[in-house]
């Protein structure tokens, strides 16, 4: 059951995330820049990843719960004469039963669930399809659960198998009374009758605590990489964007230069189509006197001139002789070329600060290009060594930013660099970042400024809020795949005591059977619970937040609202894991007292 | 004086499924004891005798009929009343000794007077008197299965007496005893013998020798009282 359990999650989970991730390319074909697509490719797949892993732990743990719980029946068969390789058939040959049983029931679960769960997101307003699932995927899940059950559970079965008839009749083993003796409650809960049955237990079934913990651990790690990971990547994606697209910035331009400035920063959110369009028409030129006048307007904090084109850039080779074959060369790209957008900047005017490798360009260096993630990545092997061609004039990268606009498919050149290779000077664009205080003011005196010209004024935080919106979507899809590894999670933990109470069932009922009331049995295996998970968390918090912070976000961006929200998803989903422990604790303290106290 | 009924049994029917298979432990027995008296039950392996003992107890219920115990009707009562009942008026000595593995021999003593509500230092105190009482001192911080069969059945013993109870109930306490383990025992119920009411379900026949009366019960019935 257990089994089944966790491959049913596991199935599910993978599924989901797999429908999730064509989502997520449906909508990259569209928009979300090669950088930004790759924070999401590599979150589902340290969400997979984990996931399996944590699976596959919890199998392990919950079969080496089982097996010690047949030790005594191992022990009476040898105690009879069965030799230890037919103890190891038998328990072999029910071995397989059961996992085959365990992952066919689980696959098929796992399929209804991936459904069920999908149909659930679309009612709440989600548009995931519902098509057929990848049966490749589901016939891998049920192979390396079956493999790694089978191969762990054969590793059990035949340890258990060894072991001496009067060691398995009495589980001297399991009891481990030497390592009893020494203990001693912890000050903090003084002589508290609860706390020091409750420890006892815990170091009496020593390897089955550790193994416990070690499979919460590893649901802990999974359930914080998405809380903790979904939220900060959430975060530092927006803080990208509104860091390339600036805040509280307004766009000045002739009215059709506008909405083509603002359709290249939708194909972000979708793909559109537009036709040519000539940037370089006087028409759409901005006088230098009006840059001035904007400067000189109060509330006004910075203003950002461009000349925006568009233009075809070829990918330059870049040979170089190899160090490993003397006297032969190593050819790095491949020629292609592509259309982009060509930006012209004053470097010490930008209102964007949007650099995810390399160092800004300046000024000074006229041929130097900071270059957009989805460019960098689809145009180039290795863009900071290779130049390119464009406007029949070399260029060279030196940085590289995630950007928006044109879908990640442009490059910033200083200004000066780029009238001279296109033979224009001037602008067509304006973007002019206000101060949020005198922002009303001013943007009625920048609009009075430039209305005589035939300037529109654009407000570009609206565009900002859409991408933002767009992104906090596609977020929320993904974590809902948590609420699938907090059942794996639950599943684990309410495994676990169950087969934890089951052992101690004995106990719990000569506890009853001397008057302890239902509350005292059940606050024992609540407190049991809550130790473990304790455990767990302490050991899977840490890593996960080192996963999150070393695979998945390197440079995180994280508010002070994150972390409230955080922490209090965190404390939430603990809490809800030490409530998981009523169930098999009510059942205990349910349990009537007389088959219990005469278990063996 | 007339004395009271501590115990007052009619009709009790007990029943079991067994997969699927209706077992009759207890066919209509009708019981009394009296306070302070000394009963022996005895009767062959699946007579019901433990099962009566276990409905005596209040760890059991019967299907039908019906049991006073001092006065309690114990069908009548839920769990949260039969555990205090159970704590402050029965002391049960299990056939299987029945400690908590993951306590002490002195801590096994000490639990049901915790439950009970006693303070530490009572609770000190009253251990090691018992623990004297069975010749358990020298074993108070050994585990259960750091101690022989006789140990712990002795533990067992001084744990059914640490609250006192009115009523104590021993299912084979001589058992699985050796002879000198089986007499201290027997010494101890002698001492119990008025003090306390006493069911005991024994072949022993140096314990009969100690009743007032003795139950004869074969397939759920009790067939004689001697």
């Amino acid at each position: 059951m257990s089994l089944a359990v966790c491959v049913a999650v596991a199935t599910s989970l993978v599924l989901f995330g797999e429908n999730l991730g064509v989502q997520i390319t449906g909508f990259s074909t569209g928009g979300l820049t090669v950088g930004f697509s790759a924070i999401f490719s590599r979150f589902l797949f340290i969400v997979v990843l984990l996931s399996c892993v944590a699976g596959v732990l919890v199998v392990y743990f919950l079969m080496s719960a089982a097996t010690s719980d047949r030790t005594r029946d191992i022990g009476i068969m040898k105690a009879v004469g069965c030799l230890t390789d037919a103890v190891f058939k038998h328990f072999a040959s029910e071995l397989l039963v059961l996992v085959f049983a365990g992952c066919l029931t689980g696959s098929l679960v796992g399929i209804c669930l991936y459904y069920v769960s999908t149909g659930v997101m679309n009612f709440m307003g989600f548009h995931l399809s519902i098509g057929s699932f990848n049966v490749q995927m589901v016939l891998l899940i049920f192979s390396l659960f079956v493999g790694f059950s089978f191969v762990l559970g054969l590793r059990l079965t035949a340890r258990a198998a060894r072991v001496k008839p009067a060691e398995a009749l009495t589980q001297v083993s399991d009891v481990a009374a030497v390592q009893q003796s020494n203990f001693k409650l912890p000050f903090l809960f003084g002589k508290s009758l609860t706390a020091l049955i409750v420890f006892r237990t815990l170091r009496r079934r020593w390897s089955m605590t550790v193994r416990s913990i070690t499979c919460l651990g590893a649901v802990m790690v999974l359930m914080t990489v998405i809380v903790v990971g979904g939220i900060v990547s959430e975060e530092t994606m927006l803080s990208y964007v509104q860091r390339a697209v600036g805040t509280n910035v307004v766009l000045v331009a002739k009215a059709e230069m506008a909405e083509r400035y603002e359709s290249l920063l939708e194909r972000f959110l979708q793909s559109n189509q537009s036709g040519s369009f000539d940037y370089l028409d006087a028409e759409y030129a901005i006088p230098s006197s009006i840059i001035t006048e904007i400067q000189g307007i109060s509330g006004v904090v910075k203003v950002d001139p461009r000349l925006v084109l568009e233009g075809t850039i070829k990918e330059n080779q870049y040979i170089y002789p190899d160090p490993d074959n003397p006297g032969q060369y190593v050819v790095v790209g491949n020629q292609r070329q592509g259309n982009v957008v060509v930006v012209g900047v004053h470097a010490g005017n930008l209102v964007s600060d949007w650099l995810l490798q390399g160092e800004k360009i300046s000024d000074e260096d006229l041929d130097s290009v900071l270059m957009g993630d989805s460019l960098a990545a689809t145009c180039f092997a290795d863009p900071f060594t290779q130049s390119f061609r464009a406007f029949n004039h070399e260029f060279h990268t030196v940085g590289v930013c995630l950007d928006p606009l044109n879908n990640g498919m442009v490059v910033y050149v200083p200004i000066e660099g780029l009238s001279s290779v296109v033979n224009c000077s001037g602008y067509n664009v304006i973007l002019v970042q206000v101060d949020p205080l005198n922002r009303p003011r001013a943007l009625v005196e920048i609009e009075n400024a430039v209305s005589g010209l035939g300037l529109v004024v654009v407000d570009l935080d609206q565009t900002l809020n859409k991408q933002a919106n767009f992104m906090n979507q596609i977020w929320a899809s993904i974590l809902s795949l948590s609420l699938l590894s907090f059942l794996s999670a639950v599943t684990s933990l309410v495994g676990f005591l169950t087969l934890s109470v089951s052992g101690q069932q004995r106990d719990l009922g000569i506890m009853r059977a001397l008057g302890a009331k239902p509350g005292i049995i059940l606050k024992v295996v609540v407190f049991q619970t809550f130790l473990l998970v304790l455990c767990g968390a302490l050991f899977g918090l840490p890593v996960g937040m080192a996963v999150v912070l070393t695979f998945l976000i390197p440079e995180p961006v994280v508010s002070q609202n994150a972390v409230v929200v955080i922490a209090l998803l965190i404390s939430g989903l603990i809490a809800a894991l030490c409530l998981a422990s009523f169930y098999p604790g009510r059942k205990a303290a349910r349990t009537p007292i007389v088959p219990a106290v005469s278990r063996v | 004086m007339a004395k009271e009924k501590a115990v007052a049994a009619s009709s009790l029917r007990k029943e079991y499924s067994i997969g699927g298979t209706v077992v009759e432990a207890l066919k209509g027995v009708d019981l009394t004891v009296l306070t302070g008296e000394f009963i022996v039950v005895r009767g062959p392996s699946g007579a019901g005798k433990t099962t009566l003992l276990n409905i005596i107890g209040g760890l059991d219920k019967p299907s039908s009929g019906e049991i006073l115990v001092l006065g309690h009707d114990l069908v009548k009562y839920d769990e949260y009343f039969l555990a205090t009942f159970r704590c402050t008026n029965i002391g049960y000595i299990f056939q299987s000794y029945n400690l908590i593995s993951t306590l002490t021999a002195k801590e096994n003593l000490a639990f049901p007077m915790h439950l009970a509500g006693w303070d530490e230092e009572k609770i000190e105190q009253k251990s090691d008197d018992l623990l004297k009482l069975v010749g358990l001192t020298g074993r108070a911080d050994h585990f259960p299965s750091q101690l022989s069969g006789g140990e712990q059945q002795r533990a067992a013993f001084a744990r059914a007496l640490a609250n006192d109870p009115l009523i104590l109930l021993a299912d084979e306490p001589t058992g699985n005893l050796d002879l000198d383990t089986g007499l201290k025992v027997i010494d101890i119920l002698k001492g119990l013998k008025r003090k306390k009411t006493v069911v005991v379900v024994t072949h022993d026949e140096r314990v009969q020798r100690l009743a007032d009366r003795t139950l004869v019960m074969s397939d759920g019935k009790v067939v004689s009282k001697e």
